[in-house]
């Protein structure tokens, strides 16, 4: 039965023709607003990121120090047990340098183009990365494995999210 | 610490807002962009009709949902029908009151083994009888867009 | 083996396009009734039906499954739907596979629709969910980080460069040429991919799959019946799933151990013990040119870091050793989420049986695999098929 023996579906159409009325269609924009609870962790991890300070938690069994924290640890599938402050400085595992934005939209002429990182931060258990952004940095400067540290907003301008870490920016010598 | 933990402090149970920003265009496909063209261009309503099951769909489609055939061809039936069941909504979608209560029935339509859902219009809530004969109420041609809202809605025949 | 076994018996598939006109339902028709005629059976002789599609929130319709059902044959027959993400292509036969081999049915339609062209201002903007919302949304993310920043780590690792990985564009979308159902079919060099725009860099608009909207179907049957509808049967020896952890950030980038566990579960099953020499042909999943060569790695058809040599080598072009997406992947054919990694298995299922058009690969090759690939880099999907 090879493919080209059978006549294939999929008719095939331009946004033009929405436009131009050739085809009839319907648009909708939904509501779709959301407020989730953040929970004990991570309501935890947000009110230390306002006081300036990163915290993770501690499975006493597997040993691994985990960031974000969470109330349970995945791998052995029993509460977490301590709070532990982590530093806020790390190692870049790997980046990106990005011209596109969440719409597939691209970023405006002179705007810097946005550096998205995975960054493996001190204290906490080797590999233990999140996703924040590098600032103060020009592109070709950045390398994995770099040694970067928290750019964190002014204490009164913080609301208790990830965003008051501004960026992490390389520890220069 | 446990998991499940009571609180008598509200002030340390934290949320964070968001929201899904997409929105939608949806394309009519093959067997309802021919239903709105004629409902919009001649105010006829195309059905579609599967032989070997011995069903008729309305609004027309392409495929036959219980054998999965192709189906050809349309053809128009009348668009009267009879009121199948009904009820009176009295709130929006937000819950809020509407200023005047609407009557929305599921219609038996005459010809076919399909029902529309729509309003009933022209007949008061305390008049309306289950199997009542209705006709479709359309807008103007000129005013007519190529959708749903081109029926008005049902009216006593 | 304490169940039935089950075999590929009819498939179809529709055009995968930018925006189809037809409605999902009426997509998931057009495949379904195409791998009905391809083995001439009708919805009488389906005992239940299988569905695939990706989150609602591309098509903008809740409770798809459902919405999709009339298209799929699920009139009055027992109707599931699943979903892993971009695994769900070769988890829908996973799934089928389930129903016939349990012996509860003999036969099973398998169906995976995907109309994504709905969702404006582009499907991408769905995918700003799959970050988490407290602590990754408020950055502003967008679907091409993950992938940047996987293929970033990956070329660190081994010493890869994008050059290098460009090949594996430049293949696919030559191999597309030959397929009737393909988006993105065109012949280009390894300068024209560096040469296209830079989105998320390493990653180049002609490093990855289009958006697409688009349908595929298959038939399976329990051995009796299989044998009795075609005398080409092919066999579903091996399937295998696992899922990684959700914490993404802290999963060993440049490795996908969950597709090697995956493939290791589907392995055992089919009793493959040197898959670099047992499986003759495969569909890696494909959605940017360097995961052909990650998972490649993972699914153990190559040492770690070494999955670009064979691709210098040759090895994995249509005539080569091992060819890997002759089919012309994500990358050549299109990229409707669920119908993609169904489209890899039909190819398989093609190639297997001789009937692969153009795209026939020599040597008569009779163990072929798919694999597909998920979520926020999460699930693999694999199945082993012989004939």
């Amino acid at each position: 039965m090879e493919l080209e023996k059978f006549e294939l579906g999929a008719t095939h159409y331009k946004e033009s023709d929405l436009k131009e009325g050739k085809l009839l269609s319907l648009p909708w924009t939904p509501n779709l607003k959301y407020a989730w609870d953040n929970g004990v962790a991570i309501g935890r991890y947000l009110a230390e990121l306002k006081e300036g300070r990163i915290i993770a938690r501690k499975c006493n069994k597997c040993r691994r120090i985990m960031l974000p924290p969470r109330m349970f640890c995945e791998l052995c599938w029993r509460p977490t047990d301590e709070w532990v402050y982590v530093q806020d400085t790390g190692r870049v595992n790997t980046f990106s340098i990005c011209y596109v934005n969440w719409d597939a939209s691209r970023i405006k002429k002179g705007e810097k183009p946005h550096l998205p990182a995975v960054i493996e931060i001190d204290g906490a258990s080797p590999g233990m990365g999140i996703l924040h952004l590098l600032g103060e940095v020009e592109p070709e400067e950045i390398k994995i494995g770099m040694k970067v540290r928290a750019v964190w907003k002014k204490p009164e301008e913080r609301e208790g999210a990830i965003t008051d870490i501004l960026y992490f920016k390389p520890v220069r010598r | 610490m446990g998991l499940t933990e009571r609180t008598n402090r509200n002030v340390d149970l934290t949320y964070w807002e968001g929201e899904i920003p997409v929105n939608y265009v949806y394309t009519y496909g093959l067997g309802l962009e021919a239903f709105f063209r004629a409902l919009k261009e001649q105010g006829k309503f195309l059905a579609s009709r599967c032989e070997e099951c011995g069903v008729t769909y309305l609004p027309a489609r392409v495929f036959c949902e219980r054998c999965l055939g192709k189906l050809e061809g349309t053809f128009a039936v009348p668009g009267t029908g009879k009121v199948y069941a009904y009820t009176v909504v009295h709130r929006n979608m937000d819950e809020s009151p509407k200023d005047e209560p609407v009557i929305l029935a599921l219609v038996d339509m005459d010809g076919t083994d399909c029902r529309f859902v729509h309003y009933l219009t022209g007949v008061e809530p305390g008049e309306v009888k289950v199997g009542m004969a209705v006709k479709p109420v359309l807008k103007a041609k000129k005013d007519r867009k190529g959708g749903i809202e081109d029926i008005v809605g049902f009216a006593p025949a | 083996m304490a169940y039935q076994r089950v075999a590929i018996v009819g498939a179809g598939i529709t055009k995968f396009v930018r925006r189809a006109q037809e409605t999902g339902k009426e997509l998931a028709f057009q495949a379904a009734k195409m791998a009905l005629d391809s083995c001439g059976l009708t919805m009488k002789d389906i005992e239940c039906v299988s569905l695939g599609t990706a989150p609602d929130a591309f098509d903008g319709v809740h409770m798809k499954g459902e919405y999709l059902s009339d298209g799929s044959g699920g009139w009055r027959k027992p109707y599931m739907r699943h979903f892993v993400g971009g695994g769900t292509g070769v988890f829908a036969p996973i799934h089928g596979w389930f129903h016939v081999a349990s012996g509860m049915f003999d036969t099973c339609l398998v169906v995976c629709s995907e109309k994504m062209s709905s969702c404006h201002p582009h499907p991408q903007g769905a995918f700003k969910t799959i970050f988490d919302h407290t602590t990754e949304q408020p950055l502003n993310p967008t679907l091409i980080w993950i992938f940047a920043l996987e293929m970033n780590r990956y070329m660190q690792t081994y010493g890869i460069t994008k050059e290098e990985i460009a090949l594996v564009s430049v293949k696919n979308k030559k191999n597309a040429m030959d397929h009737p159902s393909a988006q993105l079919p065109m012949e280009i060099t390894v300068e024209d991919v560096l040469n296209s725009e830079v989105l998320a860099w390493p990653v180049n608009r002609l490093d990855i799959s289009p958006a697409s909207d688009g349908a595929a179907a298959i038939v399976l049957a329990s051995e009796h019946v299989a044998k009795r509808i075609t005398d080409k049967p092919v066999w579903i020896d091996g399937v295998g799933w696992n899922l990684d952890t959700a914490y993404w950030a802290t999963r060993d980038l440049a490795y996908p151990r969950y597709v090697e566990k995956a493939a290791r579960m589907a392995y055992e099953m089919a009793g493959i013990k040197e898959p670099q020499k047992e499986i003759e042909i495969a569909e890696p999943y494909d959605p940017f040119d360097y995961k052909e060569l990650h998972h490649m790695e993972g699914l153990l058809l190559a040492d770690r870091g070494k999955a670009v040599e064979m691709l210098l080598d040759g090895k994995t072009q249509r005539d080569g050793d091992r060819p890997m997406c002759p089919s012309g992947g994500a990358l050549g054919v299109g990229n409707p989420i669920a119908a993609t990694g169904l489209m890899k298995v039909i190819e398989i299922f093609l190639q297997l049986r001789g009937e692969a058009g153009k795209r026939q690969v020599p040597g008569n090759p009779r163990c072929g695999l798919a694999q597909a690939w998920g979520d926020l880099m999460q699930v693999g999907t694999v199945v082993v098929l012989r004939r």
